[in-house]
């Protein structure tokens, strides 16, 4: 798991799963006002595959401690914790 | 004059003077019968209205309870999720004021810790409750949840 920048200067939280077909990535981000999901393989850019809309809101921030992940948008804040060890990848951080 | 008038004796009710007795009578009684009529009409309308005015805002209390619930069980989840990512779940005992992000109610979180000592680590039982301010101090919601902490190595959630 980390983040990276967004469109927009938002955050995209992106989630990492290493199949035996290749590497894969499930990513969440805010766009016009709504968050979006995307399932792509691994490299490619923002977009290039057709994203989901999850949810209308117009903040989304990711906060990655050190064993949990705390998402703010419009409705509030949810906190997670992160179970499996090493969880966060060594360029992820705070993108809050 | 006619030729019954003559005689002495009565000729028929000419039909103007029955008409115009019918004519006499009517807006009494109709009159009558449309104030009994508005009166029924007037007690259900009061009825109708009462009985929607008291489901409205029975409707209305019913979708506060369930807002102020559902913010009270994801401050409920928040708090077991620290809680579960905490290097030292004790740290996390206490009572802390929240604000709900959507309907602005304030709230009380409080987690009880209490450890189980074992050979090799804690068992760390947690009761989190969450109670809204505004009502008294009534329990909203409350969950218990657990958290292994190993003495030497990193912990492991229950």
């Amino acid at each position: 798991m980390r983040t990276e920048a967004g469109p927009a200067g938002g955050a995209v939280l992106v989630l990492t799963e290493r199949l035996a077909s290749g590497t894969f990535e499930t990513r969440l981000y805010a766009r016009d006002g709504a968050l979006w999901e995307e399932y792509a393989p691994a490299g490619t850019p923002l977009g290039t595959t057709q994203a989901s809309e999850l949810a209308r809101t117009g903040r989304f921030d990711v906060e990655v401690g050190a064993r949990s992940v705390t998402v703010t948008t419009d409705d509030g804040s949810v906190v997670v914790a992160l179970r499996s060890a090493d969880s966060v990848e060594s360029n992820g951080g705070d993108a809050a | 004059m006619t030729e019954h008038d003559l005689i002495g004796v009565p000729g028929p009710a000419s039909p103007r003077g029955r008409g115009t007795e019918r004519v006499a009578r009517s807006p009494l009684w109709h009159g009558t019968a449309f104030f009994v009529e508005a009166l029924v009409l007037l007690a259900f309308l009061l009825a109708a209205g009462a009985l929607f005015t008291q489901l409205f805002a029975a409707a209305q209390a019913a979708g506060a309870e369930g807002a102020a619930l559902s913010e009270a069980v994801l401050m409920a989840q928040n708090a077991a999720e620290e809680l579960a990512a905490a290097d030292d779940p004790a740290s996390l005992a206490g009572s802390r004021p929240l604000t709900g992000s959507q309907t602005g109610d304030a709230y009380t979180l409080a987690v009880e810790v209490e450890g189980e000592p074992h050979r090799t680590g804690t068992l760390w039982h947690a009761h989190i409750s969450v109670t809204d301010d505004t009502e008294a101090g009534a329990e909203l919601y409350a969950l218990d949840t657990a958290v292994w902490r190993a003495d030497d190595t990193e912990g492991e959630v229950a």
